[in-house]
């Protein structure tokens, strides 16, 4: 059962890398679950089950690499747990800007230096403006 | 349509970004967060140094000029789906 226990565990764990790490996630398993879902609940049930396991397997016999196991189980799952329940979360946004409101203007630089710039309500093509935290 | 990807990161940044990700599409770069600042969506000390970075936020944008449709969701991990996004576009 402790085998079971660490190979759910280590299966989330490289699960959740995967996708955190891949180009094109979106063509793995569970991608959905990590990127779309608020809380991703079946990467965390993984996790918990792995961990019941692992306690559970203590009943069964106690042996001294029961320990190292269950503690590096215990360390990742509750390191993951708490970025997926807490780490990962933001402060409130103080966002300014509603449904039917003007997007602001802008006059900034593009990846090769280009200039775009446009004024608030000026006609221009639809467009969709992702904002993201960066590369880094 | 357009898709404009938006972040602090210099344009060099972007580039190597862009060239990883091979997609053709724009990358804006708002070093200083004026237009951040103009949505109200600078996350102050966001970034693991300390910098100012953007709340991950998707807005469609007509072709007057007016929003749409607004994402943005409180983790940094969510994203729109796909089906949102596109149902959006298709009520412009």
């Amino acid at each position: 059962m402790l085998w079971a226990s660490l190979f759910l565990v280590l299966a989330a764990v490289a699960w959740f890398v995967r996708s955190a790490t891949a180009v094109s996630p979106e063509l793995l398993f569970g991608y959905e679950q990590l990127i779309h879902a608020r809380i991703p609940w079946l990467l965390l049930g993984t996790l918990w089950l792995g961990a019941a396991l692992g306690l559970l397997s203590l009943r069964q016999g106690r042996r001294w690499f029961h320990y190292p196991v269950l503690g590096v189980e215990l360390l990742l799952v509750g390191g993951l747990s708490f970025y997926m329940l807490a780490g990962s979360f933001l402060p409130e946004s103080e966002l300014r800007v509603a449904v039917g409101d003007s997007f602001p203007g802008y006059a900034l630089v593009d990846q090769d230096g280009r200039s775009h710039s446009l004024e608030a309500g000026e006609p221009r093509k639809p467009a969709l403006y992702v904002f993201y935290r960066g590369d880094w | 349509m357009e898709l404009l990807a938006v972040s602090v990161d210099p344009p060099e940044v972007s580039k190597r970004l862009r060239d990883h990700l091979q997609v053709r599409f724009t990358f804006l770069s708002d070093p200083d967060g004026a237009l951040l600042d103009e949505m109200g969506i600078r996350h102050r000390g966001g970034r693991a140094d300390g910098a100012d970075i953007a709340f991950p936020t998707s807005v469609l944008v007509d072709d007057t000029g007016t929003v749409r449709w607004l994402f943005q969701s409180d983790t940094y991990r969510e994203r729109a789906r796909p089906e949102q996004i596109f149902a959006a576009i298709g009520s412009l």
